[in-house]
């Protein structure tokens, strides 16, 4: 029997929200299984939005605890991964905050010789050398460590893990016109900050 | 694209519309009007020229591997999970076992009551056995008067 991609999804959803209603009513196995099938994408959120902390881990683990805690209070016509993602983003933020103190890997200050590098990685275009695209990616990730951590939070859930506009403002509980303008501001915003480190000494550097 | 510095502010009625333009969810009609406006606004052109060139930038992002969940991730979950119930769970135990205890301590007691109800208790001295006759003789037998009488009579004789 052949079952088409609408009808597939659409029995996927019925058949999640079994779980959950199986879970809810304290089916551990029901419960393990949605731990199985989220599990890599709550990981993949909470090592993006620590930037790679060793504790992303742990902090993914507390969600999905915190999830079956709180599945009670889950409404069955809303999509799980969502109200899931929603966990995972504020436990992130108040690991964050508690983390405060600390400096963060990417937030340290570039030194003279990585700026060069980092120049040279971002001018050149066309990544071949994959030791090349780290560099750019490492410029990146220093970039986003320069932000308002929210706006950076927005940005890598747009950029990093593909969240919908509808989806973030969900998550961060933000009407999508909001949404949209905060993002905008943190594009142009990380732009400034790239132009200030390729050229510091040009305070309005022609491009294009 | 627009060929102004990066930097600027947008106008701020419009961003949310140029963050649409430069993620292509317009209209070929709709992104037409937003460069129609960044033509004849410098803070408009700058703002997109800048996000415009975020997106590239940032979408490296993607191409970099994703963390992966460790092998015991499931079970550490799960065992946390039934370790936070067993907080309550010998509490709760305890609660059910005494409540077993109290139904089978109040079913055995009234099982016994029900027991010595039943049984016509053999008289196992005289006086019972009075008081018995006494109790069981209430309405007037004439048979049986002289017998309770009797009964009664030497029981009181007896004392
Ligand atoms: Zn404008």
């Amino acid at each position: 029997m052949t079952r088409s991609a609408g009808e597939g999804q659409r029995s996927e959803v019925a058949d999640e929200r079994q779980l959950v209603r199986r879970a809810q009513s304290g089916d551990e196995a029901a419960y393990e299984e949605l731990v199985r099938t989220h599990q890599h994408r709550v990981v993949a959120i909470a090592s993006r939005l620590l930037r790679g902390s060793q504790e992303a881990e742990d902090v993914a683990q507390q969600v999905f605890v915190k999830a079956y805690f709180s599945l009670r209070s889950f409404d069955l016509r809303s999509k799980f991964s969502t109200w899931l993602y929603k966990i995972a983003v504020n436990e992130c933020w108040n690991h964050l905050r508690k983390k405060k103190a600390r400096p963060l890997v990417y937030e340290a200050d570039l030194s003279e010789e990585q700026s060069e590098r980092y120049q040279g990685a971002a001018q050149r275009s066309g990544m071949v050398d994959p030791e090349e695209a780290a560099r750019q990616q490492d410029l990146v990730e220093w970039l986003l460590g320069q932000l308002d951590p929210k706006d950076r939070m927005m940005l890598e859930l747009k950029e990093a893990q593909g969240f919908s506009i509808d989806e973030i403002s969900e998550v961060l509980e933000l009407n999508p016109n909001t949404v949209k303008v905060r993002l905008f501001r943190a594009r142009t915003k990380l732009m400034e900050l790239y132009r200030r480190r390729l050229n510091p000494s040009r305070p309005a550097a022609k491009r294009g | 694209m627009f060929g102004k510095r990066i930097g600027a502010t947008a106008c701020p009625a419009r961003e949310a519309r140029l963050e649409d333009y430069i993620e292509r969810r317009l209209s070929a009609d709709e992104a037409a009007e937003v460069e129609t406006h960044a033509r004849s606004c410098a803070r408009c052109a700058a703002a997109l020229d800048a996000a415009g060139a975020s997106v590239p930038l940032l979408g490296m992002l993607r191409a970099r591997p994703q963390a992966q969940p460790s092998p015991y991730f499931v079970a550490r979950v799960m065992a946390a999970v039934r370790g936070e119930q067993d907080v309550w769970k010998p509490v709760e135990r305890a609660a059910w076992r005494l409540c077993w205890v109290a139904t089978a301590v109040v079913l055995i007691l009234a099982a016994f009551l029900l027991h010595l109800q039943r049984l016509q208790p053999i008289p196992p001295a005289p006086e019972q056995s009075q008081v018995q006759a006494l109790v069981s003789v209430s309405a007037p037998q004439p048979a049986y008067q002289d017998d309770s009488y009797l009964l009664v009579s030497s029981g009181d004789h007896g004392r």
